[in-house]
């Protein structure tokens, strides 16, 4: 079934439709909960709600690239799920690392003075990414979207770790800088 | 804003991208693909400097103790707000080069702490760092490095927007190579439309001969690696032959050689052709800076 006919069967409240989701897309959306939460039960967890927030969310929505559709889902419910297991210290340790690298780029801290536009962020973001070239971008993405490791990304564009890591730092330095320059100090 | 908070927002990124970044699969490149192998020997010892000195930051003596800020990339510091990353070549020296003095003691960032560094007024590029190694700076002609016991030495740091760049200075101009070049990023090297162009006519290389119109420059002189190059015409990559355009100051073309291996090959197979460099505003070309006070640009 190709992704407009697993979207159908959604609309058509087929059940089919989870079925041929977990087929095409379970190993897609599992790989992203377990580098976030390196924990199996947890990671099945998150995507069977994958599933069931799909089912409520087709219709109304029709996504265009449903892989990125539903693999958004599986990750903003991992993290939820990291948070909730980071006060019980459950939290998968690449995550961490991973979000310890974003603090090159935000104060960690609650900015009551400061209304961010997370719209407008995200829009700055994606320009910001439209600037960069295929394979940085790439780096970039397998990273902070789908959270990689080091060497996972270093093996998938054939790059050494310290390539990766690289790479990885001067994006993060130029991102900082773009959004700064944009107005954001995050 | 909260780390955390800034990963959801990631979340909300274009899904092409996100789509695009599954779309790469896991790949080797294959060796001497199309770097050519002499380009790969040159990059297998720069990631072996780069590991030796990792392992090298991994065992800690004598009250100099690592930090793990730059995740496994090779080490760097900041000085006068700019970002100093290790040499990618062979540069490691037990003397101190001619004109640099101390500036004080700096942390490296994913190295050791507390280290004595070393500025030189007319090479405000490089900064050089007392520090544990693990190699003498000499390599045999495969490219494999002499290993030694752990001892300090002085070793490069290159400034970021040099560091791998790969020059030509003709007639007044800076040319950059289009492997190098970068058109992203607050500071790029070209803009995007100037390299695109240059990419849809050329590429980063040719094979064979250089295009009509293009004569004879002569041959660069080397002027050293990690080196802004400086001369009626000179390169910091290789003393090459250069060819330009006489109608069209944009582009100069480099003489090179490479090897190819593939799975299909009979064995080696040599290429000969041209690196293809692009005119640039090199930073370099004017400026000038001072040495700090000591008690300054202590990271």
């Amino acid at each position: 079934v190709d992704d407009a006919g697993i979207v159908q069967l959604y609309w058509d409240r087929d059940e089919q439709a989870i079925h041929a989701t977990a087929g095409k897309y379970g190993n897609y959306c599992t790989s992203i909960a377990k580098n976030i939460l390196e924990n199996k039960e947890d990671a099945e967890e998150c995507v069977n709600d994958t599933y069931l927030s799909a089912w409520n969310s087709m219709p109304p929505h029709r996504p265009s690239i449903l892989s990125a559709f539903l693999g958004k889902i599986t990750r903003n419910l991992s993290l939820n799920k990291y948070r909730h297991n980071t006060a019980d210290r459950r939290g998968g340790r690449e995550v961490t690392v991973v979000l310890d690298e974003l603090l090159d780029l935000v104060s960690d801290t609650d900015s009551v003075e400061q209304e961010i536009d997370c719209q407008e962020l995200i829009n700055t973001i994606n320009t910001f990414l439209s600037t960069l070239s295929a394979e940085k971008r790439g780096i970039f993405v397998r990273r902070y979207w789908y959270f990689d490791s080091i060497s996972e990304i270093a093996s998938r564009f054939g790059m050494t770790n310290n390539n990766v890591s690289v790479s990885l730092n001067r994006i993060r330095l130029k991102l900082h800088n773009y959004l700064l320059d944009r107005g954001f100090e995050l | 804003m909260r780390k955390e908070d800034f990963a959801e927002v990631l979340g909300g990124i274009n899904e092409n991208y996100v789509k695009e970044a599954d779309t790469v699969k896991k790949v080797r490149k294959p060796f001497g693909g199309k770097w050519g192998a002499a380009a790969a020997c040159l990059c297998l010892m720069a990631l072996a400097v780069v590991l030796l000195f990792m392992q090298a930051t991994e065992a800690p003596q004598d009250g100099i103790s690592p930090e793990n800020d730059a995740c496994g990339g090779p080490p760097y510091i900041i000085v006068n707000d700019k970002t100093f990353i290790i040499s990618s070549h062979l540069s490691v020296t037990d003397e101190l080069p001619d004109g640099f003095v101390m500036a004080g003691n700096i942390n490296i960032i994913g190295g050791f702490k507390n280290c004595p560094y070393y500025l030189n007024p007319d090479t405000p590029e490089w900064v050089y760092v007392y520090h544990e190694v693990r190699i003498d700076g000499t390599a045999d002609s495969a490219g494999t490095l002499t290993s030694t016991p752990p001892h300090g030495a002085y070793v490069r740091y290159v400034d970021e927007r040099l560091r791998g760049k790969d020059l030509i200075c003709y007639n007044g101009n800076y040319y950059i190579s289009m492997w190098s070049a970068e058109y992203f990023g607050d500071n790029p090297d070209v803009t995007r439309e100037y390299y695109d162009e240059i990419d849809s006519l050329y590429g980063v290389r040719i094979e064979g001969t250089v295009p009509d119109g293009f004569v004879p420059a002569g041959t660069a002189e080397f002027t050293g690696n990690d080196t802004v190059p400086t001369g009626p015409l000179a390169s910091n990559a290789e003393a090459s032959a250069v060819y330009y355009d006489p109608n069209d100051p944009t582009v100069v073309f480099a003489e090179t050689h490479w090897f190819t291996a593939a799975a299909e090959e009979n064995g080696e197979t040599r290429h000969d052709g041209f690196n293809v460099y692009i005119l640039y505003d090199c930073p370099f070309r004017t400026e000038t800076e001072t040495i700090p006070s000591l008690d300054k640009n202590i990271q």
